[in-house]
C-alpha cells in the first residue's frame, strides 16, 4: 500500500513558503509535490484533482519560470521587465494559494485511502509505453515548427514515469539523466518564448540572437541523449 | 445555466474517533450512484465543470461522474461549508479564471457535489431566497437537484429532484 506521504507534507510545506515569495525553493519544491501527487494518482486511477493540481503549477509555474529566467543576468531594460513580471505572477499565485480550491486540494489528499499495489504497477507500465510513443513522436517531428513541444511532451512523460517508479522506490538513474538534458533544452525553449513577449525586441536584439543560438544547440543535444538513452529507459521500465 | 446539486452517495459509517472528511462510500453507495450516472447519461446529460467537496465521500462521488464530464473537475473548500457568497461565485460560470492565460470555460453545465445540510440550505438559497428554509427540500444521499437560472440568491428554478432510488429503479425499467 502506497500513501500520499511524505509528498503531501512536502507540498504542505512548501505552499507557505512560496506564499511568503522569498525563497525560489519554494515555488519549484511545490511544483515538485504537485507533479509526484499527480503521478500518484495517475497510478490510482483517479481523474479528479488532476486538473487541480494542474492549475496550481501552471500558476505557480508562471512564477517559477522568472525566477529560472533571472537567475541569469541579461542587463536591463530586460532584467527590470522580467522582474515587474514575477511581481505581478506572485500576487497572482497568493491569492491561488488563498482560494478554497487550493484550501480544498490539500483537505482532499489528506483523506485519500493508500494505493493498492497491484492495479497501481499496471499503471507504471502504461507511463513506460508513453515515454517511447512521445519519443518516437519527437524523433519524427525532426525539422518541424513543433520539434520543441515534442521534446518537451517527451520530457514531462520522462518526469511522470521517474515520479511513478519513486512511489514504488524503483531505480530511476536513466531516466534522470535523460531528463536533465532536455531540460536544458526547456529552459531555453521558455527563455526564447518571454524574450518574444519583450515589447522592444530591437532593445534585445543580441539576446534574441545568442538565444536561439543556444536553443538550436540544445536541441541538438536533445536528439542525440535520447538516441543514447532511450534503450536503458525500456531496460529499466 | 442548468446547475446540478448532488449530494454524495451513502458512505460508511464512522467508527468512534475517526475523521469524518475521511469516509469512503460503501459498496451500496458506489453502486446505487452508477447507477444515477447511466441515468444521467441516458438524459444526454454531460457536466462542463463538476465542483466538489474535498471530503472523501464526495472526492468518490465526483469521480464516479467523470464518464459524463466533458470539462474539468474542481475541488473547493466552499462545499464543506455553510453555503456562502464565495461558492456563488465558483458556481456562476465556473468562476472567472484567477489565471488569465487560462481559457474561460463556457460552464453551461454544472455539478455541484457536496453534504448536508449545507446543500439543502443551498438549493433553498437559490431558489426560495432563503437558505433557512432548508428542511423544506431535503435531499437524500445521491440525490441530484437540476436547477436552471442563474446561481444568484432566488436566481434559479427547480427544474427536477432525482432521488437516487428512483434513478437506479427507472435504470432497471
Amino acid at each position: 500500500m502506497i500513501p500520499t506521504q511524505p509528498w503531501l507534507e512536502h507540498l504542505v510545506v512548501h505552499v507557505a513558503l512560496a506564499r511568503v515569495g522569498r525563497d525560489p525553493e519554494g515555488v519549484h519544491q511545490l511544483r515538485v509535490a504537485s507533479r509526484r501527487l499527480g503521478a500518484w494518482l495517475h497510478l490510482g486511477d483517479w481523474d479528479v484533482l488532476q486538473s487541480d493540481l494542474r492549475w496550481l503549477r501552471r500558476i505557480a509555474g508562471a512564477v517559477r519560470d522568472l525566477d529560472v529566467l533571472l537567475s541569469e543576468r541579461h542587463g536591463d531594460p530586460l532584467d527590470t521587465w522580467l522582474a515587474r513580471r514575477r511581481e505581478r505572477a506572485q500576487a497572482m499565485l497568493v491569492e491561488t494559494l488563498d482560494s478554497p480550491r487550493t484550501v480544498g486540494l490539500q483537505s482532499a489528499f489528506e483523506t485519500l485511502p493508500p494505493l493498492a499495489d497491484a492495479s497501481a504497477r499496471a499503471n507504471l507500465e502504461r507511463l513506460g509505453a508513453r515515454v517511447h510513443r512521445r519519443g518516437r513522436r519527437a524523433e519524427d517531428s525532426r525539422g518541424d515548427s513543433d520539434e520543441v513541444e515534442a521534446w518537451h511532451d517527451l520530457r514531462r512523460a520522462l518526469r511522470q514515469l521517474r515520479y511513478a517508479r519513486e512511489w514504488f522506490e524503483l531505480p530511476t538513474k536513466p531516466l534522470r539523466a535523460l531528463q536533465d538534458e532536455l531540460g536544458e533544452l526547456g529552459d531555453l525553449a521558455l527563455l526564447w518564448r518571454q524574450l518574444r513577449e519583450f515589447p522592444e525586441p530591437h532593445a534585445i536584439r543580441n539576446v534574441l540572437d545568442h538565444s536561439k543560438e543556444r536553443l538550436a544547440g540544445a536541441l541538438e543535444r536533445a536528439r542525440a541523449a535520447w538516441k543514447m538513452h532511450r534503450d536503458d529507459v525500456s531496460a529499466e521500465s | 445555466m442548468d446547475l446540478f446539486l448532488i449530494r454524495h452517495a451513502h458512505a460508511e459509517n464512522a467508527a468512534n474517533g475517526d475523521n469524518d472528511a475521511a469516509r469512503p462510500l460503501s459498496p451500496k453507495g458506489r453502486s446505487r450512484f452508477e447507477h444515477v450516472v447511466e441515468g444521467l447519461a441516458r438524459l444526454g446529460i454531460r457536466f462542463d465543470l463538476v465542483l466538489h467537496s474535498p471530503w472523501l465521500r464526495a472526492v468518490e462521488t465526483a469521480q464516479l461522474l467523470m464518464p459524463i464530464v466533458r470539462g474539468e473537475s474542481r475541488v473547493t473548500a466552499s462545499l464543506a461549508a455553510a453555503p456562502g457568497r464565495a461558492l456563488l461565485a465558483q458556481l456562476a460560470g465556473g468562476g472567472a479564471p484567477i489565471d488569465p492565460r487560462a481559457p474561460s470555460i463556457p460552464a453551461e453545465k454544472v455539478a455541484a457535489v457536496g453534504h448536508q445540510p449545507w446543500l439543502s440550505e443551498l438549493l433553498a438559497w437559490l431558489v426560495l431566497e432563503d437558505p433557512d428554509v432548508a428542511d423544506r427540500l431535503h435531499m437524500g444521499k445521491g440525490a441530484v437537484a437540476w436547477l436552471k437560472g442563474e446561481p444568484t440568491p432566488g436566481g434559479m428554478r427547480l427544474h427536477a429532484l432525482f432521488p437516487a432510488k428512483s434513478m437506479a429503479s427507472a435504470n432497471d425499467g
